[in-house]
């Protein structure tokens, strides 16, 4: 249900909210996003909605508190303390959860609280920042923290990203229509594309990574790569084009990035609104790069633990997160410049590199992380009962997915396709791609051991 | 209105066709889809009409549900229309029988027919969903394919068959050594002739049930017990299994010794009938059963029914365990017989699957064990060596608690190098 590909989301709660959505007036329209938000998490957390609900309220109180500032004498101060007050609740309720996942397992964590309780941050450090063009309502903030396409799993949007405080909404058919494709497209990127290329991360993991080839070794960790980007861009596309219907702007999350020049660029264009909430709540305001290598160095290590423990509380996380660090402080101190000059070296080092980074990040476990990494680069030989022609098989069974995979991750191919979205081709293309997606779903759902073939 | 289709064609598009399929979902829950497993409130009417696509019922056969049968009007047009078209794909398979397609695959293509028709074997549907939908999921990458479902089998089907290629290569690489330990000295026969003579005695066999005793020589009723065997024993044997035997062929070190038609997902009812040999000839894919009529093997290993514990009853599986087992007789007089227990999954899934359980696995395991007869047909188990004190799958050596990890293949070769029969 809270999850945009499955059947009951498409063809149940999403066309009854649009058509209600609509049929309110443009007056109440943000009470009916807001009511039909807090619908769609009760669904999928009955007992959590209630938290949620407290974590806006309270985080509304707060922000109120802290623009209310402007009109005392010690502004400065006050606004400081307020929003002190203020993160300590958010950063403390996301800690104390995020602790008790690590120990509990991670069942225990509520729905999307990191994507919404990021909003609320940033909600609260912009207010302190003054950067709100008015005092916000509790509706508008409200519906900023809970709007269901951006609930479960972001993108993380600021609140002057969402244009809460224009005058009026603009609603149309073509926006209607535009978001429309970028949901189906999102939907097909992950049905089509990242759902069966897990099916091969899955089948590596079934043999077992200490008798898996070296080349097979390197497919795996290049369809996860493929996999984890589809799913979560995909992801986005849907949440976005969501967005686009109801009539709120496009948040970009991912801009082709296994396009990019070098490391450092690839994060800027990964779950964009991640990193950059990063730089403008972390890194920045611990003196970004101003304040000579030393000082950076501290910066970008501090942004990359945060972000390697905000993905997860095992250690192979951390090891994820200092990986990434020392690939970009490597950037920043030597290799950044050869980049610069020949970007076809840059380009190779990230689809080289970037891969065992997410070796890094898919495999929790430390030892069985050593043995893949172990076959991947296989200096010290190892490997039992290996099989040379494996690669062979999985080639034979996965091609055409890897295939589809490297064109959608060519910028000029969607850019393309975007550009004539109009032309009756496309339009056809679009309906095709969502029925076909909405079939492999029903196969799936019909048939809960799709996975399992024996 | 004119404004909105203008600016909205996608919206519309799906809209209606959305309003469409979800009708034809309703409409057809009372007659085509009635049997289908359906709650309102968990899932949309249209998945009916999509479920019913994946399974080979077309949408329009709804339709005679609400008095568009052959004998009215409106329908009357449908039908002729339906029929023209289906006389042209009768019109087809003539051809292909010109071109020398042998008795065997004239029943795959009924299969096919079936399909278009509908009438879908159970077995057909289930575990290969998957399949036929990334198979379509394919041609929609490519933006050319058509949703066209009837085509779909044929599609997976070459997929599957690409996948099982590698198995029929190595099958090859051993083909040379053929017959090392053969005992039958006419050696090779035309393939059908000999199938002709053999099938008698394959009747008297079956006639006689599994109390072949009547029939056979004094010598034939000596019973044997197992003895290790070194590795060459599998020179002349050939493996017949699911995924678990193609685990066994890619990491059980003896592919290039033994001839494996293994697939995932094959079931006893596909076993004879898959085309997961290759021609040593003319290198044109041929089904078990050719192939079984084409070389002379030693041993025939068995192992089946995992994928069948979701369809039918024990006894339905071990009619039809009995028909292969008995047409392997009949092709192969001299092989000794294998029949595999099926393989146990883990405890956690064992707890947690009612389908894919022990209970079940052991159900059919005992029936499959009433085989032996301990003369030509022999029974093993490899659960003996491959599960914990419980009897479950032992967790440490596998990921998805049914396969087992590739360097854990190595105990079940030796399991069956323990397990040789010699007469």
């Amino acid at each position: 249900m809270v999850i945009f590909s499955s059947l009951e989301f498409i063809f149940r709660f999403f066309p009854a909210f649009l058509a209600v959505y609509y049929i309110t007036p443009k007056k109440y329209r943000e009470w009916a996003l807001l009511l039909g938000s807090i619908v769609f998490y009760a669904m999928g957390e009955p007992y959590y909605v209630l938290l949620l609900l407290v974590a806006v309220w309270l985080n509304y109180f707060f922000a109120k508190k802290i623009y209310s500032c402007r009109d005392t004498r010690r502004g400065r101060k006050c606004r400081k303390d307020r929003v002190v007050a203020a993160l300590v609740m958010d950063i403390g309720l996301l800690a104390a959860f995020k602790l008790l996942g690590a120990f509990l397992g991670s069942a225990i964590l509520p729905l999307g609280l990191s994507f919404f309780l990021f909003k609320m941050i940033s909600f609260q450090i912009d207010t302190y920042r003054g950067e709100m063009v008015q005092k916000p309502g509790f509706r508008q903030t409200a519906v900023y923290f809970v709007m269901f396409p951006q609930l479960v799993s972001g993108p993380i949007m600021r609140f002057h990203e969402g244009g809460f405080q224009e005058e009026e909404r603009e609603y149309s058919w073509e926006k209607l229509e535009e978001g429309l494709q970028y949901f189906v497209a999102g939907l097909g990127t992950k049905v089509l594309l990242a759902d069966r290329l897990a099916i091969l991360w899955k089948d590596i993991h079934m043999i077992g990574y200490e008798s898996i080839s070296t080349p097979l070794a390197w497919l795996g960790a290049a369809g996860y790569s493929m996999e984890l980007y589809f799913d979560f861009w995909g992801y986005s596309l849907m949440a976005s084009g969501i967005c686009v219907m109801l009539g709120y702007p496009f948040i970009e999350n991912f801009r082709h990035p296994y396009a990019s020049r070098s490391v450092s660029e690839f994060w800027r264009r990964w779950h964009m609104t991640l990193g950059s909430f990063f730089r403008d709540y972390v890194y920045i305001p611990l003196g970004g790069s101003r304040e000579g290598m030393a000082v950076t160095m501290r910066n970008l290590l501090a942004v990359w633990l945060l972000t390697g423990l905000w993905h997860g509380g095992s250690l192979n996380f951390i090891l994820w997160g200092l990986s990434l660090f020392a690939l970009i402080a490597i950037e920043k101190l030597a290799l950044g410049k050869l980049f610069g000059k020949f970007p076809f070296v840059g380009r190779f080092f990230v689809l080289l590199v970037i891969p065992v980074t997410w070796v890094i990040f898919a495999v929790t476990d430390l030892r069985e992380l050593g043995m893949y990494l172990g076959r991947m680069f296989p200096f010290a030989g190892g490997g039992i009962a290996v099989n040379p022609r494996d690669i062979i098989k999985y080639l034979g069974m996965y091609w055409y997915y890897l295939l589809a995979g490297v064109i959608w991750c060519i910028p000029a191919v969607s850019q393309f396709l975007k550009k004539h979205r109009r032309n009756p081709a496309v339009v056809l293309l679009t309906v095709l791609v969502f029925w076909l997606s909405v079939y492999c779903v029903v196969s799936m759902e019909n048939n809960p051991f799709a996975y399992l073939k024996f | 209105m004119k404004d909105f289709i203008k600016k909205c064609p996608v919206f519309l598009t799906l809209a209606v066709s959305g309003a469409l399929f979800s009708l034809i979902g309703i409409i057809g829950s009372f007659s085509v889809y009635k049997e289908y497993e359906f709650h309102v409130a968990r899932r949309p009417y249209l998945a009916l009409m999509i479920e019913g696509v994946s399974k080979g019922t077309m949408p329009w056969e709804a339709a005679d549900a609400i008095g568009m049968g052959e004998n009215e009007f409106p329908g009357s047009l449908l039908y002729e229309w339906r029929n023209g078209s289906r006389g042209q794909a009768i019109g087809v398979s003539p051809d292909g029988e010109a071109a020398g397609i042998p008795a065997e695959s004239d029943a795959g293509d009924g299969s096919m027919v079936d399909l278009e028709n509908g009438k879908v074997p159970e077995i057909g549907n289930g575990l290969d969903n998957q399949e036929a939908c990334s198979s379509s999921g394919q041609g929609g990458q490519g933006g050319a394919g058509g949703q066209e479902p009837v085509g779909d089998p044929d599609v997976s089907g070459g997929r599957k068959s690409a996948g099982s290629q590698e198995l029929s290569e190595g099958a090859d690489t051993s083909g040379g050594q053929e017959s090392a330990g053969s005992q039958d000295a006419s050696g090779k026969q035309e393939p059908e002739g000999n199938s002709g003579s053999r099938s008698t005695a394959g009747g008297q066999r079956e006639a006689g049930g599994q109390d072949t005793a009547g029939v056979q020589t004094a010598e034939d009723n000596r019973t044997y017990s197992f003895q290790t065997v070194t590795e060459d024993y599998f020179d002349d044997a050939v493996f017949i299994g699911d995924s678990r035997t193609v685990g066994l062929f890619e990491y059980g070190g003896i592919e290039e010794r033994a001839d494996f038609y293994a697939k995932i997902s094959l079931t006893i009812y596909d076993a004879l009938t898959e085309e997961l040999a290759k021609d040593k000839e003319t290198g044109k894919k041929i089904t078990v059963e050719e192939a079984l009529m084409q070389k002379e093997y030693g041993k025939v290993y068995l192992m089946l029914g995992i994928n069948e514990l979701g369809t039918g009853t024990t006894d339905t599986f071990m009619e039809e365990y009995e028909k292969v087992v008995a047409r392997i007789r009949e092709l192969q007089p001299n092989a000794i017989i294998y029949v595999q227990g099926i393989m146990k999954v883990t405890g956690k899934k064992d707890g947690e699957d009612d389908i894919f359980n022990n209970t079940n696995i052991e159900d059919k395991n005992r029936a499959i064990a009433k085989l032996a007869d301990n003369r030509d047909v022999f029974y093993i188990d490899v659960n003996e060596v491959v599960c914990d004190g419980e009897g479950n799958l032992n967790a440490e050596y596998t990921i998805d608690e049914v396969h087992l990890k590739a360097k854990y293949y190595e105990i079940w070769k030796q399991f069956l190098l323990e397990h040789g029969i010699v007469r």
